[in-house]
């Protein structure tokens, strides 16, 4: 039986919020150890960068010839290659500010702050990306405000 | 409000890159995407921690922190990450992002199972809540 890609969608989605959910448990016990978060975050990244492009060499393995190449990577494309970096930009100066923001203000603070990235991504992802990649409607609205709503509680009520 | 003025950027550079990672998963690999926006970030990492970190910490790094700080990483990028994109390939990136706050849910369960943190109505609440958001952005007309 196939899983409808909605609900592969939402259970990534899901897997994330997991995922993003048990490291700082990991973070925490290094933390422990050496406490830096600069030192922490590159260390971390670093690791997850290994891993990611050990998974993608054995996902390519499958490929004969293709175990070293770029596989469907557009490589001749120098837009997809400045969005890429674009990308990375982003993600690093997203990462390192939130440390840096953790340093001065206090948890419940920066994820309240950071909780606004949802609407933003709500609000501008069908503009910029067009309706036939991001489809929206009644109900993505009213789960996102339910969620933001569960998720503010629960931050709030954990203080 | 230096602290704020870093949080909002986070805020901004995290929603940027969730926007411009939906447009690359539609033309890429998604573990390639990951490794190469984590590289880029490693970069602007080492501009930042000159100016933000405490440069002098590389000496006091344990192995022990090393481990749990490599094991944080794979699970929070390599796996959370691949995740993210997998979900915005399949239903776009307004759909994923309210998702992944349930990263908060699971936490404060986390907190309740395994570092007895208390369990109350208002997060009984919060979880019902989110369920429900849940549930309705799975929905589509």
């Amino acid at each position: 039986m196939r899983v409808p890609i909605v609900w592969q969608g939402i259970a990534f989605g899901l897997l994330t919020g997991f995922c993003w959910a048990v490291s700082p448990v990991l973070f925490r016990l290094g933390y422990a150890e050496t406490p830096s978060l600069f030192v922490a975050v590159i260390v971390s990244l670093t690791a997850g960068a290994i891993t990611s492009w050990i998974v993608w060499l054995i996902m390519h393995g499958r490929e004969k010839g293709k175990v070293l190449s770029l596989g469907v990577m557009p490589l001749r494309s120098r837009v997809y290659w400045a969005w890429q970096v674009a990308a990375g930009v982003a993600v690093g100066v997203a990462v390192f500010t939130r440390w840096a923001a953790l340093v001065q203000l206090s948890i419940v603070a920066v994820t309240s702050i950071n909780m606004l990235n949802v609407p933003i991504v709500v609000i501008f992802a069908p503009l910029l990306l067009g309706q036939r990649l991001e489809r929206t409607d009644w109900r993505l609205w009213l789960g996102t405000a339910c969620i933001l709503t569960g998720v503010m509680l629960t931050t709030v009520g954990g203080m | 409000m230096a602290g704020v003025l870093w949080a909002f950027t986070a805020t901004l550079g995290f929603a940027v890159y969730q926007i411009i990672n939906r447009r690359l998963v539609q033309q890429a690999n998604v573990y390639a995407i990951t490794v190469i926006v984590l590289l880029v970030s490693v970069v602007v990492g080492l501009i930042f921690v000159p100016v933000l970190g405490e440069p002098g910490m590389w000496g006091q790094l344990t192995v022990a922190a090393g481990v749990w700080f490599g094991l944080s990483g794979i699970v929070h990028f390599s796996l959370g990450w691949t995740f993210l994109s997998l979900a915005q390939r399949a239903v776009g990136a307004a759909r994923t992002s309210p998702l992944t706050t349930s990263s908060v849910i699971v936490g404060a369960l986390l907190g309740t199972l395994f570092f007895t943190e208390p369990f109350n109505g208002t997060l009984l609440i919060g979880i019902g809540l989110t369920i429900v958001g849940v549930y309705l952005i799975s929905r589509q007309d």
